[in-house]
């Protein structure tokens, strides 16, 4: 890396930027009910990004025997690349972020916990097909750039995630469940319960009207929700103004029971870091407050286009530019639990997980989703599981109609989530 | 390089072990709008090293061949930690041999500047459409990929790959009506995939407009008539993704439901999965675990007749090898997957899908698939109604969905156009995305496909 700087150094440049990542994942993974392998995957790569006669040059590369090539193919690009009008950031100072747990993860315990698991659900009536992946990896980023921001970051992520699949009456049956943490995990007992409580709940068919009903997202399946409003919010999209939520900052965008909080900060939390991808301090901030829309995603390039601050939301590997994207995303919580809003719908479905997310017009916000997993609810109980079903709408619009928002979340990586109830989305079913 | 794999290969003492070593160049232009987004090339290098025990792998990679015995032995530690006892691998000949990327015009030796204006002219016949228009996307991509492959079993593959395309993408407005039209050309063919695509650009700027002005489509259950680009998304998740044989290897329900001799289709429905199909995208030639690919039936005359495997699926299921074991990259493990997936050629002319159809709708373009085996979904760029068995009005976000079992039963015919599409995408499956693959079909007509909607 300081053979690059040092290269770097000596070419006539308006400024440039090194990115170095190294990243060592050890994944344990378990499929159908057997250990299928144990992983060790490392990776280390670094990013030059240049700028020359105002234009961006970017390369990359994995190869540390020839740093002159990587700098020669950045230059080259650059007498094409991207008129840019923003400068590398200087040093700022940073928060000191709970990101950071080198207690690790032995591969051994991992495969107990799996084994355990997995004895756990054999005594159970269900032929229950089971894949497993508890993750332990490690990742180091280092930023030099030419306006004097020497950074460096180190995280560790811990992850768990079970699916489970079971062929019943009604069908395939998927269920799945995970968490993930920068700190060793709890023990899983919870998840275990949740996952069992889908699996009884989709034993029975039952069959949905069509028509404008009452949906409830859970946070599993409100991610495919968010896609639109990812999309929307991008400062790339909000550049190129062909996101809907151009110019619409302190405009009421959905109703007032919806807030989202972009939180870098939140300790252990997935996303969580001092600084983004190109240095820039990362904070709270809020996207929508009370369904007005107060701020986008913003990296140094996509921000210098609209005259606005990078917001410290630059995403990035090695191997890529920056993009703009959230660090963690909270949607605020409500104040009623989730139980109590199944118990007062009369007729409506319950999603849980969909199939075909982010396939429609994600700019215009719009959706329609196969339902993977949802169950149909009357009179406050669940009835069956609703198959070859869909529901349809446009986010800008049913977000104005929400009627309730839950008191409890599940953080799904990033994205910290609650149950959110719509008065009537379309749903379409096979008659 | 040759002598320090073999070298390394000494160390082992499993049942197993192989070495995979990978060296790509990529070359990315990406006009954005006006803006030259990205124009440039990057490398990357490395291996990796799986090794079999006791019927669970051990994976490691690493990125200079310095690391070469240490990933072996790694692999051979973590491959040792369990003391589960599962099945082995199935049995195959060991093959020596070398294939060299034949290309017309290799994309490699045209220089950036000529790519940057290939891409510049289809980006400014967009642009240069009208006010309605937006925004735009061009991408261009090669991409050399070389790879050394060894095993213990005595197999030793050198093969090149080059792949080259171009995606083109129209974003017209009008007020908070933002549309997209998209098109993409892709495969291993050469330089001469990307050019000469003037016409084909124009025409995603109209549908792009006539999107502006196009109604949602009415949610409900429709007959379709599938162009042969979203029929091959239809086959390619519809049941591609079901022939696979890592769902079921472990799985006696499922494993009786894909019993073959089964009826899955029509009398005249043929599905095939051919990885030796040169110059396609899909094409692999050997797979990733040094398989050679082959012509692979999955339905034939409508009955189940075969699936897609690797080593580890057919020894679990008592059958052959398919070929079919990839991994996008060699920092992944190879797992089943699909190369050139296709429903084989009919008898029906365009015309006659379309009769007799009371109200249905002729859907183009595919913007992405999903599945969960059972149920899925695959989304349209654009459909008309149909009326009376006549194309009328466009209509927009017609996203369809189906269920395996009965849609392809659902299948009333069967055209004679086949045709073939790679493109610049991929597929996707336990993290690894975008595998290059190809699919196709005829003009399909299907009866009961549920649509979402109003």
């Amino acid at each position: 890396m300081e053979k690059i700087v040092e290269i770097l150094k000596k070419k006539d440049l308006e400024g440039f930027e090194v990115y170095l990542e190294e990243t060592e994942s050890n994944p344990v993974i378990f499929e159908q009910n057997e250990l299928q392998s144990l992983e060790k995957k490392f990776d280390r790569g670094v990013g030059v990004r240049l700028i020359r006669n105002g234009r961006l040059g970017f390369s990359s590369t994995n190869d540390f025997e020839s740093p002159d090539e990587v700098v020669e193919y950045a230059l080259e690009s650059a007498r094409y690349g991207e008129k840019v009008n923003y400068s590398f950031p200087g040093p700022s100072e940073t928060a000191d972020l709970q990101i950071y747990s080198d207690e690790g993860w032995p591969e051994k315990e991992r495969i107990e916990i799996g084994n355990r698991i997995l004895e756990e659900l054999k005594g159970l009536a269900r032929d229950v097909k089971i894949d497993m992946e508890l993750d332990y990896t490690r990742k180091k980023a280092t930023i030099i750039n030419s306006a004097g921001l020497q950074v460096e970051m180190e995280k560790t992520f811990y992850s768990f995630e079970i699916s489970g699949f079971t062929i019943t009456e009604s069908g395939f049956v998927w269920v799945y469940e995970q968490k993930a943490s920068l700190k060793p995990l709890p023990p899983f007992d919870d998840l275990i319960r949740k996952l069992l409580k889908k699996l009884e709940h989709a034993d029975r068919t039952a069959r949905s009207k069509s028509g404008e009903l009452k949906v409830v997202f859970a946070p599993q399946a409100l991610f495919s929700l968010i896609r639109p409003f990812a999309v929307g919010l991008s400062g790339k999209n909000i550049a190129k103004k062909i996101s809907p939520l151009t110019n619409r900052i302190g405009e009421k965008i959905v109703g007032e029971n919806i807030t989202f909080i972009d939180d870098g900060t939140i300790p252990w939390s997935w996303g969580t870091r001092p600084f983004d991808d190109e240095g820039i301090p990362v904070k709270k901030r809020f996207l929508i407050e009370k369904g007005v829309l107060r701020g986008y995603l913003l990296d140094l390039n996509t921000s210098s286009k609209i005259g606005m601050e990078s917001t410290g939301n630059a995403f990035r590997k090695y191997s890529s530019l920056p993009s703009p994207s959230f660090n963690n995303l909270l949607i605020e919580p409500g104040e009623i639990p989730s139980s109590e809003i199944f118990k007062d719908i009369d007729y409506g479905i319950v999603v849980h997980s969909v199939i075909g997310g982010g396939q429609s017009n994600l700019l215009a916000g719009d959706f329609s989703l196969n339902i993977g997993l949802g169950f149909l609810i009357e009179k406050g109980e669940v009835v069956g599981r609703v198959k070859d079903t869909m529901v349809a709408g446009n986010v800008y619009d049913c977000f104005n109609r929400v009627y309730a928002v839950s008191r409890d979340t599940e953080a799904l990586g990033p994205y910290i989530l609650p149950y959110i109830a719509f008065e009537k989305l379309n749903v379409t079913a096979k008659e | 390089m040759e002598s320090i794999i073999k070298k390394a290969l000494e160390l082992a003492a499993v049942e197993y072990l192989d070495i995979r070593l990978e060296e790509s160049t990529i070359t990315q232009i990406v006009y954005s709008g006006k803006e030259l987004e990205k124009a440039g090339t990057n490398k990357k290098k490395g291996g990796s090293v799986r090794a079999f025990h006791r019927g669970s792998f051990g994976f490691a990679t690493f990125n200079s061949i310095d690391e070469l015995p240490k990933a072996v032995e790694e692999a051979q530690r973590l491959a040792r930690i369990s003391e589960t006892k599962g099945s082995g691998l199935k049995k195959v000949d060991p093959v020596k041999d070398r294939i060299i990327a034949v290309v017309d015009d290799n994309p490699l030796e045209h220089g950036l500047e000529e790519k940057v204006d290939l891409a510049r002219k289809y980006n400014e016949i967009i642009l240069s459409a009208g006010e309605k228009i937006q925004s735009s996307r061009v991408l261009y991509e090669d991409r050399f990929v070389k790879t050394y492959f060894y095993s213990t079993e005595g197999t030793e593959l050198e093969i090149e790959k080059i792949y080259c395309g171009v995606s083109f993408a129209s974003f017209a407005r009008d007020g908070s009506n933002v549309q997209m039209a998209f098109n993409s050309f892709g495969d291993q063919r050469g330089f001469g995939t990307v050019l000469d695509h003037e016409t084909d650009v124009e025409e995603v700027v109209k549908h792009s407009l006539d999107l502006l002005k196009a109604e949602k489509v009415e949610g409900g259950v429709y007959t379709v008539v599938l162009d042969p680009r979203i029929a091959g998304t239809f086959i390619h998740e519809a049941f591609g993704h079901l022939s696979e044989a890592d769902h079921m290897a472990r799985n006696e329900k499922l494993k009786a439901i894909m019993k073959k001799g089964s009826r899955f289709g029509p009398d005249y429905l043929n599905v095939i999965d051919d990885g030796s199909m040169i110059g396609e995208r899909g094409y692999i030639g050997y797979d990733d675990e040094g398989v050679r690919a082959r012509k692979n039936y999955l339905i034939k005359d409508g009955i189940l007749v075969g699936r897609l495997h690797s080593r580890q699926t057919a020894e679990l299921m008592g059958e052959d090898v398919t070929g079919n074991a990839r991994a996008i990259d060699f920092s992944f493990m190879p797992i089943v997957r699909m190369t050139v997936t296709y429903i084989d050629r009919g008898d029906k002319e365009f015309e006659e899908l379309l009769e007799g159809i009371e109200r249905g709708l002729y859907v183009i373009g595919a913007l992405g698939g999903q599945t969960e085996l059972e149920m899925f979904t695959f989304s349209a760029e654009r459909a008309y109604k149909i009326e009376n068995g006549r194309i009328g009005e466009m209509v927009r976000d017609v996203v369809l969905s189906g269920n395996v079992f009965e849609t392809l039963k659902n299948i009333e015919g069967i055209g004679k156009d086949l045709v073939l599409y790679g493109g610049l995408g991929g597929c996707g499956k336990r993290g690894q995305f975008p595998l290059p693959v190809s699919d196709g079909s005829p003009h399909i007509r299907i009866k009961n496909v549920v649509i979402g909607g109003k």
